[in-house]
Order: structure tokens, then C-alpha cells, then sequence
């Protein structure tokens, strides 16, 4: 692209009776993300359709993305539609990365967007109660569990999580992840550097599992013999798991620790 | 996370924590809270900002309380939210610092 502008810039126009197209240029980073705020409260009402037109965005920061989301989010509540139109490749492949693409449909042309937008009248739910499916790779380090806790703030936008269920899942994570970073011991020959999580969010529950390839090590053990108060470091933070996640199951597949867990909505 | 520190009574110490003590956050904290309670006596902890606790945050909060007390001072825990509050007593350290969430009790809880 050519040099794009530091601010973002907005402009609204009328495609056809009814669905509104906004025209984003330049950086949805922080300061972006608040002039976007703006411009859709104006757009507030009734059954909005809107096309939001990504395609002279040269950047987009997990605050932009937010943004969206919530604009998307209060569009919907008011029986409107959003979607997006032809971002650059490095942007959708942001958005893909989000699953925001899972929430508010991305479209290649003009005529598939108003299409898109103006599906039924209301049978189409834009936010279908099917599962969605996140997954995230970190480093077995300090600086893996933070980007954890970064995940954590945009599944719980992106899934809608109650202020109690994000403190869960929060909690829950943090206690286990760093339970595999303190005690699990690297083999030799396997890629014992990552963490895997894979969470799955239906309307009742999120489930999780986490995966490694370390030792064998089953954090659940740690506690086990600590009855009543934990002695052990590391037990404590397993009683917290035990006492905001439920189904806690741990076993070993091939050369996979494998720790799943449930936290209902 | 930050933490924020004032006299709100003739040597008796309010420490806000503000943002979230996940194992980040506690990082953060640790050392200017060790020099808290190894230099105070009369300490109220206000957790009344905090969004978010797990174990390394009940730890430092629990070994701070054993440094106070080994110091024959006393500190005790003022407003944690409810979530906070929740995971303070199911984990048992409500039996270690007390938790207050009135302020006059706090500061003569501290003061004996």
C-alpha cells in the first residue's frame, strides 16, 4: 500500500435503501479504535446494516479488533447486521487469527455484502449459539503465561463471558499453565518449549484442554496428598483449580500430557 | 498493577492494589510490598481496586502477613470485590488476615 495515514480516517456513505457503508483508511491501533467508537454511536439505531469496508486499512491492534467486536455486538442487540468487506491479507489474516471472522462474516465484493447484511429478518441469528472453537500456542514461560492472560481478555469478548466466567477461565489457566512451567521436566527429542490450549465455547460450558510435551506430570497430583490445608507450594493453586473448573482429567497420550478441564457459563 | 500507598492515621498505612495479581502482576508488586510490611506495623491492605487474584497473589499476601507478624505488627485485608473476596475465603486466608470493609475497623484493627 501506499503510505498510509497515521490517523484513521472514517467516512460514511449510503450504498442502497437501508445499509450503510463505512470507509476506514489508514491504522485501527488504539487512538483508531477510539474515532471508530464514535462514529457508531452516531450510527446508533435500529436494525443497522452496516458494511464496514477494511479494505485501505493498513493495520489493525488487538484495540481496534475490540472495537469491532463491541460495535458488532450492540448492532445485533438492536436487530442490525455488520460485516466486513475486503480486508488486505495481512489484516484478515489478524481477524482470522481473532475468530472475530466466526462472529462477523468477511466478504469479497460489494454485492456480497449487501446481500450479507440484509439476509432475512432476523432468521438468521449473525450470532449462531454453535460452538466455537479457540486454540493458542505459548512458550513454557513467564512471558507464555502473560500472553495467556491477553487471550483470556479476548475470548471474553469474542464468546460474551460473564464477569464471573472470565475469572474462572482466568484463574483456572493461570494455575494450570504455571503448574506445567514449575514442575514438568523437558524430554529429550520432543518440542517440550510449547503449551497448547484448546477451548471450545458453547452456550452452557468452556472447554478446555492443555497440552505438553514434557515428562510425564500429572498437575492434579500435586494436591492429592495434601489433605486438609496444601502444604506444598503449587498445591494451592491446584485447590483453586479444583474449586472453579469442573470434569479436571489428566492423562498421558503418546508423549502428550493432556489436562482438561470444564468451567461452566 | 500498581500500589499506592498513604497514611491514612498516625503510623498506620493504607496499601491500594490496583489492577490484577496474576503471576504478572504479583512480579510487579513483589518488591515494593516486601519493603511495605517489613518496614510497616500497622498496615490495612485495600484491595477494594483489585480485579483479579490466583495462588501467587494469596501468596504474597499470606507471606507478608508472616512478615508483618514476626515484626509484632498487624495487617489486615479492607473491601475486596466480591469475586476477590470468594476466592480469599475459599482458599482459607481469611483465617490468616482478617477482612474488613469498614475503614474505622480496619484502621483500629491495625492499631490495637
Amino acid at each position: 500500500m501506499a503510505q498510509a495515514p497515521r490517523i484513521l480516517l472514517i467516512d460514511t456513505e449510503a450504498v442502497v435503501r437501508g445499509v450503510i457503508k463505512v470507509n476506514l483508511r489508514g491504522r485501527l491501533d488504539v487512538s483508531g479504535a477510539q474515532s471508530i467508537d464514535a462514529t457508531f454511536s452516531r450510527l446508533a439505531g435500529a436494525r443497522q446494516r452496516l458494511i464496514v469496508d477494511l479494505s485501505r486499512v493498513s493495520f489493525i491492534a488487538s484495540a481496534g479488533l475490540r472495537t469491532l467486536i463491541l460495535a458488532a455486538r450492540r448492532i445485533a442487540a438492536d436487530d442490525g447486521r455488520m460485516v466486513f468487506l475486503l480486508p488486505d491479507p495481512s489484516v484478515e489474516s489478524v481477524l482470522i487469527a481473532s475468530g472475530i471472522d466466526r462472529i462477523v462474516p468477511v466478504c469479497r465484493t460489494v454485492p456480497d455484502a449487501v446481500q450479507a447484511v440484509s439476509l432475512g429478518d432476523g432468521d438468521d441469528d449473525p450470532f449462531p449459539d454453535k460452538p466455537l472453537v479457540f486454540t493458542l500456542q505459548v512458550a513454557r514461560t513467564p512471558q507464555g503465561l502473560r500472553r495467556i492472560g491477553a487471550w483470556v481478555d479476548e475470548l471474553g469478548i469474542l464468546t460474551n463471558l460473564s464477569a464471573r466466567c472470565e475469572y474462572a477461565l482466568r484463574l483456572c489457566l493461570e494455575e494450570a499453565v504455571s503448574a506445567i512451567i514449575a514442575h514438568a521436566l523437558p524430554m529429550p527429542g520432543a518440542n517440550a518449549d510449547l503449551v497448547s490450549l484448546r477451548l471450545i465455547a458453547d452456550p452452557n460450558q468452556l472447554a478446555i484442554t492443555i497440552q505438553d510435551q514434557c515428562a510425564s506430570f500429572n498437575p492434579l497430583a500435586i494436591d492429592e496428598a495434601d489433605e486438609p490445608a496444601p502444604a506444598t507450594e503449587g498445591a494451592l493453586g491446584i485447590q483453586l483449580l479444583r474449586q472453579h473448573a469442573r470434569d479436571l482429567a489428566w492423562s498421558r497420550v503418546g508423549l502428550t500430557n493432556r489436562l482438561a478441564m470444564t468451567i461452566p457459563r | 498493577m500498581q500500589l499506592e500507598t498513604e497514611e491514612i492515621a498516625p503510623g498506620v498505612t493504607k496499601a491500594r492494589l490496583i489492577g490484577r495479581l496474576d503471576i504478572a502482576g504479583a512480579r510487579v508488586i513483589d518488591l515494593p510490598f516486601s519493603v511495605l510490611v517489613g518496614a510497616r506495623r500497622a498496615l490495612i491492605v485495600d484491595l477494594s481496586a483489585l480485579e483479579f487474584i490466583a495462588s501467587m497473589g494469596l501468596r504474597t499476601l499470606i507471606m507478608g502477613a508472616h512478615t508483618v507478624k514476626s515484626k509484632c505488627g498487624r495487617m489486615v485485608l479492607f473491601r475486596p470485590p466480591a469475586a476477590v473476596e470468594a476466592v480469599l475465603v475459599s482458599s482459607g486466608t481469611d483465617k490468616v488476615l482478617p477482612i474488613l470493609h469498614d475503614l474505622d475497623e480496619a484502621v483500629r484493627a491495625v492499631s490495637g
